[in-house]
């Protein structure tokens, strides 16, 4: 069985203004399986969402709408089971890369210049 | 390079609008709502040479704050980020968080080229400049940060 990620969306689908969608889908000689839903916002996975569905009652046509609804119900479901937040988290999310090192080396220039460093 | 289209890279997409928002002096833009009612939106300000953008979720209760973001505007690029989980929102809290990621930056420019600088000083210059974000009308700030970049 072999897994690949369905072309026509693979780079990642609009979904809204600033989240995008990928599809995993595995395909075998009788039928193809979506197994799961990648959620993306600038590039990184947020959430994998895990499912496994046959795909051979879907036209192509209405993928899209499966996935906008998949992942509507996964965040309806979240947000209905987080009532409850008793820890708080926080953390760096990137190790920066050159050009984010140089735009923090400006931002600090300018702070510096306000010591007269 | 138009305001459209600075703020545009800014916020990822060119097609949000931001809008003003007197009462919390802020720009407001990518908004949405759930399928469960709850609204999520960023708030943008500007300070010198930066554009702070914060990812709120706005639930039947409370609103939370999911996300910092620190741009800086000269070079268009995000600086430093940090995400929350289930962190109610205040705005207290809101400042103290940038003020420790612009010290962060500081800090680490610092160390890279190898020079020291008064700690209470740095303390009380980011504030000023946070403090003043927050404060001063964002309408003016931004159009004297968008004039610097074309100057």
């Amino acid at each position: 069985m072999n897994q690949l990620t369905f072309n026509k969306i693979a780079l990642g689908k609009k979904l809204i203004d600033f989240i995008y969608y990928e599809a995993i889908i595995e395909k075998s000689e009788n039928e193809s399986k979506l197994i799961a839903v990648n959620v993306l916002a600038n590039g990184k996975i947020l959430t994998k969402i895990k499912t496994n569905i046959s795909l051979s009652e879907y036209e192509l046509g209405h993928l899209d709408r499966l996935i906008i609804e998949i992942i509507s119900s996964f965040i309806s479901d979240s947000e209905n089971n987080s009532s409850t937040c008793s820890k708080q988290e926080s953390f760096y999310a990137t190790k920066p890369s050159n050009k984010q090192k140089e735009a923090r080396n400006h931002v600090a220039q300018d702070l510096f210049n306000q010591f007269n460093l | 390079m138009s305001k459209e289209l600075i703020l545009g890279s800014l916020i990822g997409t060119g097609n949000s609008k931001l809008t003003y928002a007197e009462k919390v002096n802020a720009f407001l833009g990518n908004s949405y709502t759930s399928t469960a009612g709850n609204q999520y939106f960023n708030a943008m300000r500007f300070a010198d040479g930066i554009v702070i953008k914060e990812d709120i979720g706005q639930g039947y209760k409370y609103a939370f704050l999911n996300g910092l973001r620190i741009y800086s505007l000269i070079d268009k690029t995000l600086i430093i980020e940090e995400t929350f989980h289930c962190q109610i929102y205040s705005l207290d809290w809101v400042k103290a968080r940038i003020k420790e990621m612009l010290k962060k930056v500081l800090s680490e420019a610092a160390s890279a080229r190898g020079i020291t600088y008064d700690l209470a000083d740095a303390d009380r210059l980011i504030q000023r400049l946070i403090e003043d974000a927050f404060r001063n009308d964002q309408r003016i700030i931004m159009d004297q940060q968008l004039k610097r970049l074309v100057e």
